[in-house]
């Protein structure tokens, strides 16, 4: 097991630059994430029902089923790209590693669900009268899709190579994420149930501990992950 | 020579047959030293014996399962060592005689 | 060599056969009853063996995979699936004896106390890691992502205790008293309790063995099977011919 010593960041913005340019030209995942995810909220609406007694409390759940099913969507998304026209294969063969490939791709990964954040947050707020966009709800949001990008991102590249991908990334994905989506919806509760960051300071941490343990995983095992 | 050990798995499947009537049995009887038993209950004001259905479902399912499964396992263990002994008989015999090219080819 | 069990494997598994028979008396016939829960308490022998032999898999499962990634031996791979094959059983086993004790102790089926929900993800976690490897194309590259995932779910269990036990805690209206399991043992039960964890744990690494050698025939027969296809097809193109295309040959044989 090799572990590099350093990666090279120009690479890693190159995979990452290259993919926020297609995604500015068709818009596909952006979009993707935002329509799916906005029906999610609408099919919730109905599901349960959200009274001015519990929607601080039961909102952000609404919200982050919503994000982490929608980010799946958007994870198998950005490797079928590369897999269909073998745009995989032409990424392998530029001089640079594995692992640099997938860092440049969660980069890009993280930046697409960002940017489907910053509509999605007025859009929810407004549905379920649910103010999300506070400071600390932005924090708790960055961890939590630095965190869903960097396990996503793992998790997409070694499923695009199975058969029933679509299948074995939310399977796979899901689970790992538990922590994380638990440590979102309770940390973005206590917020808005009127908490500030004392309240919400444990989940952050255990957001904070997962990216951390999650990114020092994921440098150490990207080499392992594409084919050969 | 091990003849009678060549198929591990019946003689487990056997001792756990023997297992599961040997659980009920000792379910059936009272369940502990009977004077332990008596002892205990006579502390108590839970009915002891509530539940034994649900105690005889947790062993036999476990033991079901650990069966289902050594089972299938040895079945699988079983066409795998025929199917590679047909396949290494129809090598050598194929290799020397059968085809003349394979040796050049 | 092929097929029939070896002695060391024979004497194994009577040892184990007879430890289990004994550990199933000392269940129902030398243990007492315990005063509050009668009877059912002795589903504890079971379900206990049961979880310690979860976590232990857990960790096989886990070094193995490191152990393949650091050396590239299939031999580790072989242990990983084996064990973990073999560790979804005795967890499916573990949650459905826990479920059916909870039932007349806690009357309900399931609840998400921390420990439970922990279980429930991992039997999912691993559930995953056995469909990636029969979903992955066949070779090395499976094998390492593998490898992957059953690293990265190890690590995950702490984080995902963690924070269940902190989601339980902020909703402490609804825990449902586990501390019903945490009545004292008595010696009696505490001895029989550990001759089964040993009985059990015997009878698991026997049944992970069993696992493992069919792995091992799965390989050797992949590997006769590429000599043969190797065998049919290259003279297959020989004959007559074979002056003139002698040089694209091989190409039938894939892999």
């Amino acid at each position: 097991m090799k572990v590099r010593g350093r990666v090279p960041l120009g690479p890693v913005w190159a995979v990452a630059k290259k993919d926020l340019l297609l995604e500015v030209r068709n818009r596909e995942i952006v979009i993707s994430l935002l329509v799916f995810s906005g029906l999610i909220f609408i099919i919730f609406n109905f599901a349960i029902e959200l009274t001015s007694a519990n929607r601080d409390t039961v909102g952000p759940g609404v919200l982050w089923v919503a994000v982490a099913f929608a980010s799946v969507l958007g994870l198998n998304r950005s490797f079928i790209i590369e897999k269909d026209g073998n745009a995989l294969d032409g990424l392998l063969l530029t001089p640079v590693g594995r692992d640099t490939i997938l860092i440049g791709k969660t980069v890009g990964n993280f930046i697409f669900m960002a940017a489907a954040l910053v509509i999605l947050f007025p859009v929810f707020t407004a549905l379920f009268d649910v103010n999300v966009l506070k400071i600390e709800v932005f924090v708790i949001a960055l961890l939590t899709i630095l965190g869903l990008a960097t396990v996503g991102t793992m998790f997409a590249a070694l499923s695009v190579n199975t058969r029933a991908r679509e299948i074995m990334l939310p399977v796979l994905f899901l689970p790992i994420a538990v922590p994380i989506l638990i440590s979102a919806v309770e940390g973005t509760a206590r917020v808005t149930e009127g908490g500030g960051w004392g309240d919400a300071l444990q989940w952050i941490e255990i957001l904070a501990a997962f990216d951390v343990i999650f990114i020092v995983a994921a440098l150490l095992t990207f080499q392992f992950l594409l084919e050969d | 020579m091990l003849a009678v050990l060549k198929r591990p798995s019946s003689i487990v499947l056997a001792l756990l047959v023997l297992l599961v009537p040997a659980g009920a049995v000792a379910l059936a009887s009272a369940g502990g030293p009977p004077e332990v038993a008596a002892e205990i209950a006579a502390q108590e004001n839970t009915n002891t014996e509530a539940n034994l259905d649900f105690l005889f479902a947790i062993y036999m399912i476990t033991w079901a399962g650990f069966f289902a499964y050594i089972f299938v396992v040895s079945r699988r263990q079983r066409t795998m060592e025929r199917e590679i002994k047909d396949l290494r008989q129809l090598l050598t015999e194929q290799m020397p005689s059968g085809q003349p090219g394979t040796g050049k080819g | 060599m092929v097929g029939a069990v070896g002695p060391k494997r024979a004497v194994w598994l009577v040892i184990t056969a007879g430890l289990v028979l004994f550990t199933m008396w000392m269940i129902f016939e030398w243990a007492p009853t315990e005063r509050n829960l009668g009877e059912i308490q002795r589903a504890l022998y079971i379900h206990v063996p049961l979880a310690w032999i979860s976590m232990v898999a857990v960790f096989i499962v886990a070094s193995a995979s490191v152990m393949y990634l650091i050396t590239g031996k299939r031999k580790w791979d072989s242990v990983a699936l084996a064990t973990a094959e073999t560790g979804v059983l005795v967890g499916t086993l573990m949650l459905v004896t826990g479920a059916i004790w909870a039932k007349p102790i806690w009357n309900v089926w399931w609840t998400w106390d921390a420990k439970l929900t922990t279980t429930a993800i991992l039997w999912f976690l691993y559930v995953a890691y056995l469909m990636l490897r029969a979903f992955a194309p066949p070779g090395n590259q499976a094998y390492r992502m593998a490898a992957v995932v059953a690293i990265l779910g190890a690590i995950d269990v702490p984080l995902v205790y963690y924070a269940a036990d902190l989601w339980r805690t902020a909703h402490p209206e609804l825990l449902i008293g586990p501390a019903a399991e945490s009545s004292g043992l008595s010696s009696e039960m505490s001895i029989t309790l550990l001759v089964s964890v040993v009985a059990f744990t015997s009878l698991y690494a026997y049944m992970v063995v069993d696992r493992y050698r069919v792995r091992q025939s799965e390989n050797e027969l992949g590997e006769l099977k590429r000599d043969v296809r190797n065998l049919l097809y290259r003279p297959a193109a020989e004959p007559a011919t074979a002056a003139t295309m002698r040089g694209a040959v091989p190409a039938a044989s894939g892999d």
